[in-house]
């Protein structure tokens, strides 16, 4: 069943189409992919179905609904967006800004209930931050930075969760764990994830389906192995990829020629 | 949270009360503690009070030292609440309570009513705070309107249309000074602040601004904690960032204003003591706004019972002393900050 529906959907940044006519559907429980190269228009398009952007031109719907409709907490408590910076340097505890992800769901001038404390602690838990939960998040590395973002992503209770290139400034061992963790969050609750990849064969990996952006239109949609296609890397990003199949998954990935 | 909540605000309270008594019996003229206080209580209606003090003491401590004193206390702690505000939207280490122009369009406004009006027009005594407070109320509005990018206004665009209006209304206030001729001198003294010369009626004023703008920003407390992921975060957990912005933005130059018209320019005050309470208990929005608050209060009170007793039957600037102190305190704490790496 689809959970989102994009219809006929453009943006322009002042005279500049940035998203060109694009119609799309995301299944509930699915991991879906946004890829392309460096200004496709992948990360307009997460700002737009998140709703930070709005255009006029074209529509999205949650639940059969425009995500227009929906009230800024209501949206909120649906969907959490965790972005590339992940969160910044503050001196606030890990515990302090997990807990932020609670705004949507409190009362005005209500105090965190009981309820609020165990949804903390099972984040906190999921994502190995107990340890350091009392020390400020500027002490930490921008791996365990990106791990708060996740948790404080939990605490809001989402049906979608949005990821806007999370493995951007992470080493190796840092992108498996989170992926990893994201995707036991996932077979846990059910969760769609919405992600934009810069890096493919993490895309491939990962992500149940994949849309493949250039020039803010779509070039190819579908299961990995539909869109991870020598054809049409070359075509997108002018290069002639070597396509091998992960000894393990039996995904393709992508080595440079 | 809440221990460290009350242990500061208790603290701080107790420390604000203690100073108001001594602060009151400092000055040319030496009133003991125990009158000071019997004067002080016979004020309160039904309170019995044996009269045991001269009517010169009286006028002393409650027609000129008492309301000087709770004008400080009311300066202090809007120009302080306000540099809480400004600094946790704008997310700028430099932000502090005249940033979006409100001292500049005050002190054009009090120059305009010093060279060309009768500053006893109409309101009396309260013409010159009248027209410094539409002074900045007009920057205030340039800025807002200046700012303005498809509703949005991103920090750096509010502050450099601050610093447009800024230089442009010291350009005119500059001219005027050079045209003024005699009056120069009090307008230069009105722009160095001073609490000299008030009474009961300035307090009045200010007390229910103070009082609605410090209460709205403790209630937002919860959506400046949510600011300082960003704004994108904070939008994405549901708040109204454009709208709240501006209305907290509004609120906080609303104090400064209000602070400004009565009193002048005094700096230092709302851009040390917020950093300096975040550097002391964290950047937590509901200890750090009333904590701060009450802060302010006293370390003005504190800077203009100096300025009235440092020197001789004569007023020290009290903008001199906020800088003064101010800045050798935050120094040390910036540099102790520094070392430890926060």
């Amino acid at each position: 069943m689809d959970l989102i529906r994009v219809n006929n959907l453009s943006f322009k940044y002042g005279e500049k189409k940035v998203i060109n006519n694009i119609s799309f559907n995301v299944n509930d429980g699915e991991s879906f992919g946004i890829i392309g190269p460096n200004g496709s228009g992948k990360t307009t398009l997460l700002r737009l179905m998140t709703g930070l952007l709005n255009s006029s031109d074209g529509e999205i719907q949650f639940n059969g609904n425009p995500i227009s409709n929906y009230g800024k907490k209501e949206l909120a408590r649906l969907f959490a967006v965790v972005e590339q910076e992940g969160t910044p340097p503050l001196a606030f505890s890990v515990e302090e800004v997990v807990a932020m992800g609670r705004y949507p769901w409190l009362k005005p001038f209500a105090n965190l209930t009981k309820l609020d404390h165990q949804i903390i602690h099972k984040a906190l838990t999921t994502f190995e931050l107990l340890g350091i939960r009392n020390q400020p998040v500027n002490t930490l590395s921008g791996g365990q930075r990106q791990l708060v973002s996740l948790a404080r992503a939990m605490v809001q209770q989402p049906k979608v969760l949005f990821l806007d290139e999370p493995t951007t400034y992470l080493d190796i061992g840092n992108q498996q764990s989170l992926m990893r963790h994201i995707r036991k969050w996932q077979e846990e609750k059910g969760l769609t994830t919405i992600m934009v990849l810069h890096d493919l064969n993490l895309a491939a990996q990962y992500c149940d389906r994949l849309v493949l952006l250039d020039q803010g239109s779509i070039k190819a949609i579908g299961k990995v192995e539909e869109v991870i296609r020598e054809q049409e890397i070359e075509k997108v990003y002018k290069i002639k990829p070597i396509l091998v199949k992960h000894p393990l998954t039996k995904v393709p990935q992508i080595l440079l020629n | 949270m809440n221990n460290k909540r009350f242990f500061w605000t208790g603290g701080l309270f107790l420390l604000l009360l203690f100073s108001i008594i001594l602060t009151i019996m400092i000055g040319a003229v030496k009133v003991p503690i125990e009158t000071t206080v019997r004067i002080l209580l016979g004020h309160i209606p039904f309170l019995d009070i044996d009269q045991n003090w001269t009517s010169s003491q009286d006028s002393i401590i409650w027609n000129l030292r008492l309301p000087r004193t709770f004008l400080a206390i009311l300066i202090g702690a809007m120009l302080s609440l306000s540099g809480v505000a400004f600094q946790g939207i704008l997310h700028n280490p430099l932000a502090e309570p005249y940033i979006l122009g409100v001292s500049s369009g005050a002190a054009l406004g009090a120059a305009t009513t010093i060279i060309f009006l009768n500053q006893n027009l109409f309101i009396g005594q309260l013409t010159l705070p009248f027209f410094a407070l539409i002074g900045s109320l007009i920057t205030l509005g340039l800025v807002l309107l200046l700012s303005n990018v498809k509703k949005q206004r991103g920090n750096e665009t509010l502050i450099l249309a601050g610093v447009v209006i800024q230089s442009l209304s010291g350009a005119i206030l500059t001219f005027l000074i050079a045209i003024s001729g005699e009056q120069m001198q009090s307008i230069i003294f009105w722009m160095m602040g001073s609490l000299a010369n008030k009474d009961w009626i300035d307090i009045f004023i200010i007390l229910p601004i103070f009082i609605i703008g410090m209460i709205y920003l403790f209630t937002q407390s919860r959506v400046l904690n949510v600011m300082a992921l960003g704004e994108r975060a904070a939008i994405h957990l549901g708040v109204n960032v454009a709208r709240k912005k501006l209305i907290i933005l509004i609120v906080a130059s609303m104090l400064a204003a209000s602070a400004v018209s009565i009193v002048g320019i005094i700096g230092f005050v709302g851009l040390v003591i917020p950093h300096l309470i975040r550097l002391l208990i964290g950047p937590d929005h509901r200890i750090l706004l009333p904590v701060s608050t009450l802060a302010g209060a006293i370390f003005l009170l504190w800077t203009d019972t100096l300025a009235r007793i440092v020197i001789d039957s004569r007023e020290v600037p009290i903008g001199v002393l906020t800088a003064f102190i101010g800045a050798p305190v935050f120094a040390y704490f910036l540099r102790k900050g520094l070392k430890e790496g926060s």
